[in-house]
């Protein structure tokens, strides 16, 4: 259907509710690791096969990069992981009101970014 | 109705499979090979990252499935890319029996 509204799309300049900003890194997320699902079998397959490729692999994970893609990685998984808790929640309509919505997606948002530091905390320091 | 029902029960299985396999990654590492390798190599836990996987498999396909929909609006590419999403899916559902298989 076109119409000729007019459109604003500047999302740098959109205040986004906490809410619409927990929503979409849900789906953010669940995309990102739907992507890297080939490369995290592949993974597996090598962690498997032989002492020399899971040698060789643990090398890899050691690596600054690595790691921090790891601690990323995680980050994501337990964003998408508690919001989908919350979403859960929801069905069974708890917190569906405006205020406690609100406050669980701050919670969801600020324990990931804990998350994320304690992650990054890990993988650096292990 | 189905796919919302799937997505769901699929989820529960997803997390309650993250809490024991990060409960043993907490126990075990820093991992070694020969640890790992009988970890996965018990059928209990075979039978587990397959049931994990075709959990993930749905789960995935459901989120996939609604992302495209709702920001692809020719159908033919949408039909395109569904199709191309749920053959790399299978194609990865297949690759891990092989490699559960063979541990």
């Amino acid at each position: 259907m076109r119409t000729s509204r007019p459109v604003y799309l500047n999302l740098l300049k959109i205040k986004l509710p906490v809410t619409a900003i927990l929503s979409i890194l849900h789906r953010i997320t669940g995309v990102f690791m739907v992507l890297s699902i080939p490369l995290l079998v592949y993974l597996f397959e090598q962690s498997l096969q032989d002492p020399t490729s899971f040698q060789q692999l643990s090398v890899i994970m050691a690596h600054p990069v690595a790691r921090f893609i790891l601690a990323l990685f995680v980050w994501f998984l337990a964003h998408h992981l508690m919001a989908g808790i919350r979403f859960l929640l929801m069905d069974i309509d708890v917190g569906v009101l405006k205020p406690s919505a609100r406050a669980s997606a701050y919670l969801v948002n600020y324990l990931g970014l804990v998350l994320l530091v304690a992650a990054l905390f890990w993988a650096y320091l292990l | 109705m189905r796919s919302w029902i799937l997505q769901r029960v699929s989820a529960i299985f997803i997390a309650l499979f993250v809490l024991y396999l990060g409960g043993f990654l907490f126990l075990n590492l820093p991992l070694d090979y020969v640890t790992w390798k009988a970890w996965v190599g018990l059928t209990f836990n075979k039978v587990v990252i397959i049931l994990f996987f075709i959990s993930v498999f749905f789960h995935a396909w459901v989120g996939i499935r609604d992302v495209i929909i709702d920001y692809v609006h020719s159908v033919a590419l949408r039909f395109i890319l569904l199709t191309g999403v749920i053959g790399i899916l299978v194609s990865m559902a297949v690759w891990l029996l092989i490699i559960v298989q063979g541990a």
